[in-house]
Parts: C-alpha cells; sequence; structure tokens
C-alpha cells in the first residue's frame, strides 16, 4: 500500500514555495521566545501535569511509540511554533525522555526507549561458525550419496558444414 | 531529527553512567584545593542525573 496517495502528494507545496513568503512571516522565521534549555525545560515540564496531555501521551507510549520520536514530535512542535530554535530543541529531548520515563514508569506501562540495538534475525555467518563448534565430529554421520551416471552432452559442432544438417 | 535525538540520549545516558552518584561536599575553598579545575557542566546532564535520582528515590520508597 503506498503511504501517500498520488492526489496527496499533487497537493503538496512546490520546491521553494517557503521562500515566496514574506520574511518573518512564520512563526519559526521569528527570534524564538526560548533561548536556553533551562527555560525550554521549564516550559516543557508543567506539561506533564496537564491529565489531558499525560493521557494522551501515556496511551501512546502502551501502543509502542519509542520515547525519543515523541520527543522529537514535541520539539518539533515547539521549534514550529517559534518558541526555541532547533538547537535547543535538541538539547532538552533527553529531558523530555527521562520525564516520559518517569510518567511511563509510574503508570506501570512497558516503554520503548527508542535506543534499543535490533537483533538481527535468521543466520549469520558467526552463528554457523560457533554452531560447528559447538557439535562433536563423532556425532556427524557421513552420507554417501549415490553416485549417478555421468550425463554426457553432446557439444555441437561449431563447424560450416553442420549448418546444413539443422 | 529523531536520529540525533537518540544519539544525544545515549551520550547524556553514557555521560549520567560515567558521573558518580554523588559528588563529595566541597567545604569551602579548602574543600576545593585538591579539586579538579572546573569543568563546564552540561546542564542537560544535571536535569536527566536529577529527574533519574527522583525515580530511583520513588522505586526505593515503594
Amino acid at each position: 500500500m503506498p503511504l501517500i496517495d498520488e492526489a496527496d502528494l499533487l497537493d503538496g507545496p512546490v520546491p521553494g514555495q517557503s521562500l515566496t513568503g514574506e520574511v518573518g512571516s512564520k512563526p519559526w522565521e521569528q527570534p524564538p521566545k526560548l533561548n536556553t534549555v533551562d527555560e525550554a525545560v521549564e516550559h516543557y515540564v508543567p506539561m506533564f501535569n496537564d491529565e489531558e496531555i499525560l493521557s494522551g501521551m501515556l496511551s501512546h507510549i502502551e501502543a509502542g511509540v519509542a520515547l525519543t520520536t515523541m520527543a522529537d514530535l514535541i520539539t518539533k512542535g515547539g521549534v514550529m511554533t517559534g518558541l526555541h530554535s532547533i538547537d535547543v530543541g535538541l538539547m532538552v529531548a533527553p529531558v523530555l525522555v527521562e520525564m516520559m520515563i518517569n510518567v511511563a514508569d509510574a503508570a506501570d506501562i512497558e516503554y520503548k526507549v527508542g535506543t534499543e540495538v535490533k537483533k538481527k534475525e535468521g543466520t549469520t555467518k558467526a552463528s554457523i561458525q560457533a554452531a560447528l563448534r559447538d557439535t562433536n565430529e563423532d556425532d556427524i554421520e557421513v552420507v554417501e550419496l549415490p553416485e549417478e551416471a555421468p550425463v554426457v552432452t553432446e557439444e555441437p559442432s561449431m563447424g560450416m558444414m553442420s549448418r546444413r544438417g539443422v | 531529527m529523531s536520529k540525533h535525538i537518540r544519539k544525544l540520549y545515549n551520550r547524556v545516558d553514557s555521560q549520567v553512567r560515567s558521573t558518580p552518584k554523588q559528588a563529595t561536599p566541597s567545604k569551602g575553598l579548602v574543600g576545593k584545593r585538591g579539586a579538579s579545575p572546573d569543568k563546564e557542566v552540561d546542564p542537560v546532564v544535571d536535569y536527566v542525573k536529577y529527574i533519574r535520582e527522583l525515580r530511583e528515590g520513588k522505586h526505593a520508597s515503594n
């Protein structure tokens, strides 16, 4: 299934469209309101006391959304509304992740930080070698395969006279 | 940006783990005599450390 409908793709912005607007007309083109990490933390931490926000957040955590992804969305929202710069958003994200871990722990919900190392499924060269090392050589039965009669195939002659017969 | 956040979180996490849980209390200037020169403390690391301590305290009380 395609992620984006073709019609939506055509409704998207034209490359360079953002440069056609008045400079400073967008919130993120204005000077940010929160300039330091401390100010950003002061802005975001009370959010974790809001029941409405908290219930939505917990439902997302329960659904398996990684906490780093959620922190990314929250900080991106802050950048879009002109609250802070991208840099401050990036700096405050680990604090948000920790706060979300606190919230998830308090609600006794399993969470995914997003930094977990993915285990590769299937066999790898190393796993095959380890399995071979573990097996005793005496345990391996040698099965003799029945000899097959060699198949003789005649090579077609490439001479000029052979064409006439074909 | 999510990738950068993951990287930064890992770095902050390793920094928090590497620092001792409770710094030795300094007693005025005398206590600082043998101490290493002032390091720039990352506020993010401080915040994360503080939040973790809060969490551990909550776990301990339960």
